[in-house]
């Protein structure tokens, strides 16, 4: 990866392309190269869809090699939904496609005047920019199967359904998976509305007869990712729990530890949970000739995903992730699983997070827009948010402008992005992320456990009263570094429990680059991108004071154990003092 | 395994309740599994530890315990050690395999990130420890489903006789011993103390 794609969508005449090397972006990527990109060339104050924002897509340091949980794509720009700057990824096959062609960043500048409609080619003749729109309004699905119609079916996309297009705050952008099915998503942030506000529907690369990227070192290239392999296949989470059960295994386990935001975040238990549980899912796929262990992308030894097919073996949607099944499932009190497996793949096809989604629909039915539990009515609000409607407008923009919309107090949102599938009142770790994180509340954003390994800033001990503090600290700072590297973040969970997988990881990075990276450069490079995101938001606005959790957190108890949000603001101001 | 040789364990008296034995085949053990989620009430003496409970009443090997168990509530709180934490009659003890993201680590016991969710965390309660014979809910997720269940289901199940006609019907069950209450019998839905031996394969 030694070239940057920029796309002027703005420029007089329309589109136009140019190459570059890397520059001052040598040795970055994944969401070191998307948030270097945006904090140095995008004016913190603009407008998020205005022809001053850009859109960066980064495949990861490794992204294209051979090495195993390698192929996450990061996706970066000012966010419309929180204002702060986003990276969002997703798996699938583009990073992988992307990263082949040799480039570490595809750069959307500009918005164009009027209202075509573009879409992307990248084949071995080069890049084409070409206006189509007979694209227009078409959803993900079908906006694939046209494509494939089109350049057959060695291709991967990354693509905007409706929502992306009618620029909503919940759009997501969807990256094809091996069977070519826009099932994976930069979900956070509005991504989506930010590649509408390019006119860009989507980027097919073409797959045919690309090579895999080749490391400088490739013996100890060879004998590292054997030993990561090994260590992700030996760990009963990477190597059991998630292949056979998929996220969704976290369902009972919050539901149990009452942390599971039930209706709203009023409970922390779900009466509903065992029917929609990772367990559930995994029996039904398995009886009704689904199938329960899948990979996202080419090169995935965790197999985590699934197909979900209904009871006369028809394709629904891919295995619903924990946190859509939440949202949509125990947060809006539907415990069908088909009825979530039927919004997942509305939400897909519509480009959509799911996560803001259920928040928003489930802030609706706190209103009285429709009942808690009431599936049909859920799926019917979907529909209007993907045909756009004046109600799914505003469902589409997400919760808070949900919440402000119809009266509710309770809107679990921080810096404007809903709250993940963990009530930070049970959970008190994960509230100190949620509120601290750079890109509102992220429960991806402090996820790689290897603070005792890494040692960040010294040995935790998590007894102290400042522990949980000390804590997020070094996971966001963990989970920043290995955003950049491609890999997915379910490694995290054999890093965390085995030092030589972990050792495992450095020696891939480095006898890919030919480096001498320690622990001590990854938590650095973790560092150095939060400062560059802290730096972003600060400019934009952000203040200590947006570092919160929505007060009702702290004055309302959860039920079953009736606790409230205890950790206290100066305690949270600490998070980023490295 | 042959069903004489099957009994069901001393100490899982269910004195009051008919007690009916089956056998399945492995491959119908998953028809438990939504029971095992929900919760299952088995009957033993409580006011001793998690791990006595488990290991010394229960049969579950103690490398098991400490390896494979790696997430553990009782009454919804989550537990660190085992060895310490009491199960008081009517507890609710719910038994995981290691769990993935954050909050995965942060539940395991004993776990580095325990401190995260220190306020949910399971204290001892002195009232806990009166040993007497008593009930408890049993909840078995994930891979202990299938792994720990069929020691379970063996000792025997506390379950109204309507889920056990399901249960049989779904599962093929052979009746070794007992009899089934009448169905409109006025004990129709009453607890049966139900012990299921899985038939090796």
């Amino acid at each position: 990866m030694d070239k940057i794609l920029r796309i002027d969508m703005g420029a007089k005449g329309g589109p136009k392309m140019t190459e570059s090397p890397l520059g001052e972006y040598a040795g970055l990527g994944g969401r070191a190269m998307t948030s270097s990109i945006i904090s140095s060339e995008v004016p913190p104050l603009c407008h998020a869809l205005g022809q001053d924002n850009k859109l960066v897509i980064a495949p990861g340091l490794l992204t294209g090699s051979a090495a195993v949980m390698s192929g996450r794509l990061s996706i970066g720009c000012k966010s419309p939904l929180t204002g702060t700057i986003k990276e969002s990824n997703s798996g699938g096959q583009a990073g992988i496609a992307m990263a082949r062609y040799g480039y570490a960043a595809i750069v959307l500048e500009g918005n164009p005047e009027g209202s075509d409609l573009y879409k992307i080619v990248i084949n071995n003749k080069g890049v084409s920019i070409q206006v189509d729109n007979s694209l227009k309004m078409l959803t993900n699905y079908d906006l694939i199967e046209k494509m494939k119609g089109e350049f057959g079916e060695k291709i991967a996309c990354i693509s905007i359904g409706p929502a992306g297009e009618m620029k909503m705050g919940a759009a997501s952008i969807a990256v094809t998976d091996m069977e070519l099915r826009p099932s994976r998503h930069a979900g956070r942030g509005g991504v989506g509305a930010v590649m509408g506000s390019k006119g860009v529907k989507v980027i097919v690369f073409d797959t045919t007869g690309l090579k895999m990227r080749q490391p400088k070192e490739p013996e100890k290239f060879r004998e590292a990712n054997k030993k990561f392999t090994e260590g992700l296949k030996s760990h009963p989470v990477t190597g059991k729990g998630l292949p056979a059960y998929g996220t969704s295994v976290l369902t009972n386990i919050l539901n149990e530890a009452g942390g599971y935001p039930t209706r709203n975040f009023k409970t922390g238990a779900f009466e509903g949970a065992s029917a929609i549980s990772g367990e559930t899912y995994a029996d039904l796929e398995t009886k009704r000739g689904g199938l329960a262990t899948h990979g996202c992308h080419t090169g995935c030894v965790i197999q985590c995903s699934g197909t979900y097919v209904d009871k006369n073996g028809k394709f629904i949607s891919k295995q619903p992730e924990y946190e859509t099944v939440w949202a949509h499932g125990g947060n809006c009190g539907i415990s069908d699983p088909d009825a979530i497996a039927r919004i997942d793949f509305l939400d897909d096809t519509y480009g959509l997070d799911t996560i803001e989604m259920g928040v928003a629909i489930g802030v609706a039915m706190d209103a009285g827009v429709i009942q808690f539990g009431d599936a049909e009515g859920a799926i019917r609000l979907v529909n209007e948010v993907g045909k756009g409607t004046p109600l799914g407008r505003i469902l589409g923009s997400g919760a808070e402008v949900t919440g402000k919309a119809f009266g509710v107090e309770r809107i679990p949102v921080v810096k404007h992005q809903s709250m993940p599938a963990y009530d930070p009142r049970a959970v008190q770790g994960m509230g100190v992320t949620y509120a601290t994180s750079t890109m509102g509340a992220d429960h991806t954003a402090g996820y790689a456990v290897t603070a005792n390994i890494l040692k960040v800033g010294g040995f935790v001990d998590p007894l102290k009263p400042d522990g949980q503090i000390e804590l997020s600290r070094n996971l966001q700072i963990a989970t920043a570094a290995i955003d950049s590297t491609g890999m997915c973040l379910f490694i995290a969970f054999a890093v965390l429990d085995q030092p030589e997988t972990f050792q495992a990881l450095i020696d891939l990075l480095n006898s890919y680059y030919g480096l001498s990276l320690t622990a001590d450069d990854v938590s650095a490079l973790g560092k150095k991108i939060l400062t560059i995101e802290r730096n972003f938001n600060m400019r934009a606005g952000f203040t200590a004071q947006h570092d919160r959790l929505p007060a009702y957190f702290s004055k309302m108890p959860l039920p079953p154990h009736n606790v409230t949000f205890q950790v206290k603001d100066e305690d949270l101001d600490k998070v980023f003092n490295f | 395994m042959n069903g004489k040789k099957f009994p069901i364990v001393d100490g899982h008296t269910g004195a009051d309740l008919v007690k009916v034995k089956t056998q399945i085949s492995p491959n119908m053990l998953s028809c438990f599994f939504p029971l095992f989620q929900q919760g299952i009430t088995v009957e033993v003496e409580t006011g001793c530890s998690i791990k006595e409970l488990l290991c010394g009443q229960m049969g579950i090997d103690h490398v098991y315990l400490e390896e494979r168990i790696t997430t553990i509530f009782l009454n919804g709180k989550p537990v660190d050690d085992c060895a310490a934490a009491v199960v008081g009659d009517g507890a609710v003890l719910a038994l995981s395999a290691a769990m993935p993201g954050l909050v995965g680590a942060m539940l395991r016991k004993g776990g580095f990130y325990s401190a995260m969710r220190s306020d949910i965390t399971y204290r001892t309660q002195n009232a806990d420890s009166i040993r007497a014979k008593g009930r408890i809910r049993l909840k078995l997720f994930n891979s202990i489903m299938g792994e720990a269940g069929p020691l379970v289901l063996r000792r025997g199940i506390i379950i109204p006789r309507s889920k056990v006609m399901k249960l049989i019907s779904e599962t093929s069950a052979e009746i070794l011993s007992g009899d089934m209450p009448a169905n409109g019998d006025d004990s129709a839905d009453a607890d049966i103390l139900l012990a299921v031996e899985i038939l090796t394969s």
